[in-house]
């Protein structure tokens, strides 16, 4: 369609500082993280900013009507593709319209709009006592809708769980324009089983089934006290079997994550105060709760740690803490300071593998790493198993980025011969949309007949998910 | 920056939108052109030549106030303000800012013309008009900042410490001399001869951030002048010279030590046996480029004087240099929250050391009863000034 129809169409809906059909502004939602989007350029016909329920309704059922399709984003913090417009049509950014409508603290819930930030989220909710647990590295950044969209967690999941366990209710517009609210209409009620829960179909669902527009999520209480236990090892291979002699313990960390010796350096070079010691593996232990239980937690921990030979620092000084969980954080996007000429690529980053076979995991990719001729930075939440898995290559080198695709290609192979999955956080999109066959079997076959339901004319964030 | 560099560091951006959480700008303008990461890329497709109206783009790249907040946060060291600035060089036309500056700051006399010419202004009451146009005039009522005379000499009966060069910048010489006047008296009643080399430029920051090809010329004449200065330690009071200072001198055979006037009084423990106590509620502002906590520590050690916080301390004001001239309402949205927090604190004086700063927030309190100095101009006060009078 061309864009000046488009954009006088869009003009009977929303106001003109609502509407973007400049060239660079429409090329500015051509990006995400994901390195598919460094190498293609998906440019949208129109940029919309929608700050109503109404008006995604009305923008839907006018984009149904032409058969235009409809991208929803947040922040464009994601590592697929998710929310590029791969097949044109309207990008709708979501990101300005970010209000915390309400926080009900004695029902503990609260009803967010799609753009609000999550690490602003947890600011404000601080201030009641309360938190909403799932936390991805890019809590500073992501939207709350974002997260929905792709049942993002994080550091924290290993005890908390993931998006889908906070998300109580969402008001969903669909490809037609009609709007539903999921888990009861007028509902404050935590628990509920009235009906099919539509609200786990649309979290993780990628823009493909609906936009969200409000959502309303459960909250817990801050924990009283925290703790950080670093156990330091001089071979990576020592680091895996302390996490399962942590569980055997009986302890339940609320967070347990590693980084590989190449993942270290890059942290220290990001943050130099962190001071982390340059050996093959460092396990972060994060644990939470009653005074007294971290204390016991942590000391039993760091002597899990010491006995399999490792070393162990036990600290609860808030700064430090905070210090080592950051640089955690971050390392995704401060892996690439390890080689000067080269770049981080978003690319088979996420695999997620069952607890006994984590090891085995981490020895076959640096194999792998040897055997394309590819640094890997490896870190990640080695508590459930999600490890992420960071390529740096020259982007430039057309030669170096085919060995990349392959060593990406063999890394997701790899994840789903040990009975893993090709991601555990950060989605399908449009990366890997290619494994969704064999990772799934016939139920691929009745997902779509759900997209097809829902969106009969394939409008919602058409090419994401499946192929 | 040299192209190949310039390549290097923008393929380090890996688009993590790490960036969008700190820019000042974004926080009013929620999209994607107006965050550093679109910054970023624009700069990209312009270098790459991939824009089919390449002088689009001057409006997105005019939108960036150099604080450094992305740059100092990006995971992956990616020097964003740096190549802001360079793909500002590479505009087909330079940004209007740009011109102003290649015209006025580089030259002495057309500074104290503009500066005699506020002064006029001020006489013949178009204060309110200047500031209605979002160009606050310096010097006028509502400013305290008195018109010191530079002294190069000691006080008598002031055992003599040695000679410090001292680079007082285009604000403190020309628009805000009380704050010159202010360091000099400091150093001498410590027992330092303060000399100003003559001939000192611009430093060249503002060239710099506007991608100005007078920044060159600016710095290969303040490294002559500089090179002709036999003390190893240069003094500055604004945070941005002294940054710039710093660049200007990086790799210079023999470089030397740019220190920052409260870092120097503070290191070396220069307090006064007598001053007069300044028993005023202080609220301090920490400029984008201000790197240390020196301003404040001078501040906490006045006597008699409350350092009261501020929630907003270090948020950027919205100032950044000419930002404000060619974008007067955008800067007044950024200023604003930081107001509010400013008069929360019941505060009596803002204290910061950035002039342009001082300027954007003079004009921000320009309604309030609440008068802006530098650091130092409260600790000369302190020392020798007549009492300030709450106004
Ligand atoms: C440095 C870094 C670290 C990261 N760490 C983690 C991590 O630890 N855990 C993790 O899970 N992820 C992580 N991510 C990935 C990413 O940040 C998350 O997936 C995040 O939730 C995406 O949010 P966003 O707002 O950026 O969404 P976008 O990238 O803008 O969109 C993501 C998807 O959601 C859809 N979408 C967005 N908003 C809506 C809406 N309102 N309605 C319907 N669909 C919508 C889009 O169409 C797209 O398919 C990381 C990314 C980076 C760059
Ligand atoms: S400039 Fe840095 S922080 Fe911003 S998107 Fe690029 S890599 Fe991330
Ligand atoms: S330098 Fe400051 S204003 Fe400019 S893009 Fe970076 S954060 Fe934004």
């Amino acid at each position: 369609m061309a864009s000046n129809s488009l954009k006088r169409d869009l003009l009977t809906i929303l106001n003109s500082n609502q509407i973007r059909t400049g060239e660079i502004d429409r090329r500015l939602y051509s990006y995400d993280s994901s390195f598919l989007a460094t190498r293609n350029s998906f440019i949208p016909d129109a940029v919309v900013f929608p700050h109503a329920t109404h008006e995604v309704a009305a923008i839907l059922k006018y984009a149904s009507a032409q058969s235009i399709p409809v991208v929803p984003r947040g922040a464009g913090t994601g590592e697929t593709g998710g929310c590029l417009a791969c097949r044109g049509g309207i990008v709708l950014d979501l990101s300005p319209w970010n209000n915390v409508d309400e926080v009900d603290t004695s029902n503990m819930q609260a009803f967010v709009r799609p753009g609000v930030v999550h690490a602003r989220f947890n600011r404000q909710l601080s201030d009641h006592g309360l938190f909403f647990p799932p936390d991805p590295g890019s809590s500073q950044m992501c939207t709350l809708g974002g997260m929905i969209a792709n049942n993002s967690s994080g550091l924290r999941a290993v005890k908390y769980g993931t998006t889908e366990n906070y998300v109580l209710g969402l008001r969903i517009v669909l490809a037609s324009g009609e709007v539903i609210t999921t888990g009861g209409v007028n509902s404050r009620a935590i628990k509920n089983v009235s009906g099919l829960n539509l609200t786990k179909l649309f979290v993780g669902s990628e823009g493909t089934l609906g936009v969200i527009t409000r959502a309303r999520l459960r909250l817990w209480p801050k924990p009283a006290a925290k703790g950080l236990v670093m156990a330091t090892f001089r071979r990576l291979e020592d680091a895996p079997p302390v996490v399962q002699e942590v569980y055997r313990a009986g302890i339940m960390p609320s967070g347990v994550e590693i980084l590989d010796g190449t993942a270290i350096r890059a942290v220290n070079m990001y943050r130099p105060e962190t001071a982390l010691p340059e050996v093959e593996a460092i396990l972060l232990f994060e644990v939470d709760g009653s005074p007294p239980a971290v204390e016991w937690e942590g000391h039993q921990i760091s002597n899990v740690a010491v006995k399999a030979g490792g070393k162990a620092e036990w600290s609860t000084d808030p700064q430090r803490m905070a210090d080592l969980w950051r640089g955690r954080s971050l390392v995704a996007a401060a892996a690439a300071r390890i080689r000067p000429d080269g770049t981080r690529i978003f690319a088979g980053e996420d695999i997620s593998i069952p607890l006994d076979k984590v090891a085995q995991a981490l020895r076959e990719v640096h194999r792998l790493s040897a055997h394309y001729g590819i640094t890997v930075v490896s870190f990640g939440h080695i508590g459930d198993g999600n490890i992420h898995t960071a390529p740096v290559i020259d982007i430039d080198s057309p030669e170096e980025v085919e060995r990349a695709d392959a060593l990406v290609d063999a890394i997701h192979r790899l994840a789903i011969e040990l009975n893993g999955s090709t991601t555990g956080e950060h989605g399908v999109g449009l990366v890997r949309s290619g494994y969704a066959a064999i990772e799934h079997g016939a139920a691929l076959q009745a997902m779509q007949k759900i997209k097809h339901a829902l969106d009969p004319q394939n409008i919602m964030n058409p090419g994401k998910i499946w192929p | 920056m040299h192209t190949s560099q310039l390549k290097q560091y923008l393929n380090k951006c890996v688009r993590c939108g790490q960036c969008r959480s700190v820019c000042p700008v974004f926080e009013v303008i929620k999209e994607e052109g107006a965050a550093p990461r679109g910054k970023v890329f624009i700069s990209s497709m312009l270098l790459d030549g991939k824009l089919s109206h390449p002088g689009e783009a001057e409006h997105h790249l005019s939108l960036c106030l150099q604080c450094r907040r992305c740059s100092d946060q990006c995971p992956s060291g990616v020097p964003v303000h740096r190549i802001i600035s360079s793909a500002r060089t590479k505009l087909s036309r330079p940004l209007k800012q740009s011109i102003l500056l290649d015209f006025i700051l580089p030259s002495a006399s057309i500074k104290q013309k503009a500066a005699q010419l506020l002064q006029t202004a001020e006489k013949w009451g178009l204060t309110d008009l200047a500031n209605k146009a979002g160009m606050p005039l310096p010097g006028t009522k509502k400013t305290p900042h008195s018109k010191v005379s530079l002294a190069d000499t000691i006080p008598s009966g002031i055992t003599s410490k040695g000679t410090v060069a001292y680079f007082p910048g285009c604000a403190a010489t020309y628009m805000l001399p009380g704050i010159a006047g202010a360091c000099v008296n400091i150093l001498s009643n410590h027992g330092w001869k303060v000399v100003i080399p003559q001939g000192f430029s611009c430093c060249g920051f503002p060239h710099t951030a506007a991608g100005s090809q007078k920044a060159k010329e600016l710095k290969q004449k303040n490294q002559e002048i500089i090179s002709t200065i036999s003390t190893d330690t240069i003094l500055t009071s604004c945070p941005s010279c002294n940054l710039a200072l710093k660049e200007t001198l990086a790799g210079q055979a023999s470089p030397k030590d740019v220190v920052d006037i409260t870092e120097f009084l503070v290191e070396n423990n220069m307090e006064f046996n007598k001053t007069r106590q300044l028993n005023f509620k202080i609220a301090y502002h920490r400029p984008c480029h201000e790197l240390t906590n020196y301003p404040r520590r001078l501040l906490e050690k006045l006597p008699g004087a409350t350092i009261v916080p501020s929630k907003l301390e270090s948020a950027c004001c919205g100032g950044g240099g000419t930002f404000m001239l060619q974008h007067p309402s955008l800067s007044a949205s950024i200023l604003k929250p930081k107001i509010e927090a400013i008069k929360e604190t019941g505060a009596d004086i803002l204290a910061t050391t950035c002039p342009v700063c001082t300027m954007q927030l003079m004009q921000g309190l320009k309604e309030s009863h609440v008068q802006v100095l530098h650091p130092l101009e409260l600790r000369a006060n302190a020392l020798t000034g007549p009492p300030y009078e709450k106004t």
